[in-house]
């Protein structure tokens, strides 16, 4: 299971909901609660590092998006980069 | 008539000077009070008229508010949808107030394609009908209303499992801002972050900084990361949040790399602030801090604690007292009867004044149960101190407050008898570091039933911030000879 889909395990207490979500899916519009959606985005900076900006926040609508930013965001740092 | 008052004395006096801010643009007053008229006219020339209702379904920006101008001035009444309800619960609004159009964002509008009958506009603020309404319609001539016109059907969460529509006019928004006006005093050099949703009562924090002349900067849904960036990149002197928005924002990386020396005051209410919040934002942010507390039917926020009365976070036990009741409002703390108790004894807070509201829609037997004696019972237990601050200690009502937003029990526990494998349900709110309070449901199920399914089932029927996270199959509920839930029981087995 990817790092993103542990983290909604974890903040939804079940694993249903992460496991019917497509990598592709607008998170804002899947039902979530929008408490849980700012909670996720603390917990990704608390268990990464990785601090996440307003602008961040733009790009940042499904899965698959937050795996690539942190992706990216791993191997800038692994070379040296911001 | 404060509304239109309020536009056109900031016309007058602020002309060129920002009065809105939302993520796509923003308007100086001349424009805003421009663009209101002209889609007064606009409105009106599609045949909405003196009393009709209009629903928006949006998330905070400048339209919103335009809209809620626009319909002042013709008379009809602004009926705001909380964008996270469920397609029944936008529908059950709708169909009770008997909109005729439902205003808003596409994509929210979009997930309601079947809308009541009574509907027969609909049309979204990002579409370019929208834009050209009023720009070429035939002038209209815009009525002249007293205050005491209806203008605003606010939805709050009820005991009854349907929400109930708050009827306000404009003498309430009034009063509340004068006395508003009158003890926090602001002024038009305030710029502030409302990081609160303007569907909810807590909006006429931002009318009465709107009517000082202040800028109110919008959020399109609130995230630590963007209320940040605006308070940086607005010079924002002030803002408007429930504690929980505050704790998620101090948590947030961007809070120690975001400017926020322009900060002069952050406005919290609609829940309890932790002490571990206030103690964290009193050593991180150097501002001050204002309560709000308030209450839709009351007319908002009706009671306020300033920056100089806050006390050391040292000093905090346990809660923070309200503050002192604005003034031209009431409030005191009675007993069972009605009764105002002596200060210092712990009584049912009560409310009187032009504040309040006219009454719940189309029900007059809600609104005759929530008056005492022309009081209106704000469900909130609490004393008055010596220096007349109230400071609040329970609710007498069975009611949970999830990160500011009310949700009643008995609304999720209709939704999970409407399952039918459900044959007996109860709900409690048990406390949440994160959210204040969560709900949490015990239900006596057929042989079979899991969790799953009636979390689905819920998912279904109900707002996400009202769904329980977790489900608890019992063998019976525990209930006194009247019949009634005994929920000390279930939180204290919690």
């Amino acid at each position: 299971m990817s790092t993103i889909r542990e983290l909604l395990v974890e903040l939804t207490g079940t694993s249903e909901y992460a496991d019917t979500l497509g990598d592709d899916v607008d998170l804002a519009g899947s039902g979530i609660d929008s408490g849980d959606l700012v909670r996720l985005v603390l917990l990704v900076e608390q268990r990464t590092g990785v601090e996440i900006t307003a602008a961040d926040m733009e790009t940042l609508r499904t899965i698959g998006d937050y795996e690539s930013f942190l992706a990216d965001r791993a191997v800038a740092g692994s070379s040296g980069g911001a | 008539m404060w509304l239109t008052q309020l536009l056109e004395r900031n016309r007058q006096c602020f002309a060129d000077r920002v009065a809105l801010v939302d993520e796509h643009r923003s308007v100086t007053w001349s424009e805003f009070a421009e663009r209101t008229a002209e889609l007064a006219r606009g409105l009106a020339g599609l045949g909405i008229a003196r009393g009709d209702r209009v629903a928006v379904l949006s998330q905070d920006r400048i339209e919103v508010l335009e809209c809620y101008f626009a319909l002042a001035r013709l008379g009809a009444l602004f009926v705001p949808l909380n964008h996270s309800l469920a397609v029944p619960e936008v529908a059950g609004i709708v169909e009770r107030v008997g909109a005729v159009a439902v205003l808003g964002e596409s994509d929210l509008l979009d997930r309601h394609p079947v809308l009541p009958g009574s509907v027969r506009i609909r049309l979204a603020f990002d579409k370019p009908a929208f834009a050209a309404l009023g720009t070429v319609a035939a002038p209209v001539e815009l009525p002249v209303l007293p205050d005491s016109e209806p203008v605003a059907v606010l939805h709050t969460s009820a005991t009854t499992g349907r929400a109930k529509g708050v009827t306000v006019d404009e003498g309430s928004f009034r009063a509340i801002g004068l006395g508003w006006l009158a003890v926090a005093r602001p002024d038009d050099h305030v710029v502030m972050v409302n990081c609160c949703p303007l569907y909810h009562g807590s909006m006429v924090v931002s009318l009465t900084y709107l009517a000082a002349g202040a800028t109110v900067v919008l959020l399109p849904g609130f995230t630590p990361q963007k209320a940040l960036a605006a308070v940086e990149r607005h010079r924002a002197t002030h803002m408007w949040l429930v504690p929980q928005m505050l704790r998620f924002m101090l948590r947030a990386k961007a809070s120690h790399s975001t400017d926020l020396s322009s900060l002069r005051e952050v406005l919290y209410g609609a829940a309890p602030m932790p002490p571990d919040v206030y103690a964290d934002a009193v050593a991180r942010l150097g501002c001050g801090f204002r309560q709000v507390y308030g209450m839709t039917e009351v007319g908002g926020p009706f009671v306020t604690l300033g920056p100089d009365e806050h006390p050391a976070p040292a000093e905090v036990a346990e809660r923070i007292p309200c503050g002192r009741v604005v003034p031209g409002m009431s409030a005191r703390a009675v007993d069972r009867t009605g009764r105002e108790v002596p200060r210092g004894q712990i009584g049912q807070i009560v409310v009187r004044g032009p504040g309040l509201m006219q009454g719940y829609w189309d029900d007059p037997a809600a609104t005759r149960e929530v008056f005492l004696d022309g009081w209106a019972q704000t469900g909130d237990l609490g004393f008055v101190d010596e220096d007349g601050r109230i400071h609040l200690v329970d609710r007498s009502k069975d009611l949970i407050i999830r990160a500011g937003q009310n949700v009643y029990p008995s609304e999720i526990e209709r939704a999970l008898l409407a399952h039918p494998a459900v044959r007996d349900a109860a709900v409690v709110g048990v406390p949440d570091e994160d959210y204040g309070e969560i709900p949490l449901a015990y239900v006596v199920a057929e042989d079979g039933t899991g969790e799953r399914e009636l979390l689905t089932h819920l998912a279904g029927n109900l707002a996400p911030y009202k769904r329980p996270r977790r489900i608890e199959f019992i063998d019976q509920v525990p209930r006194n000879p009247a019949g009634k839930i005994i929920k000390k029981l279930l939180r204290d087995g919690d």
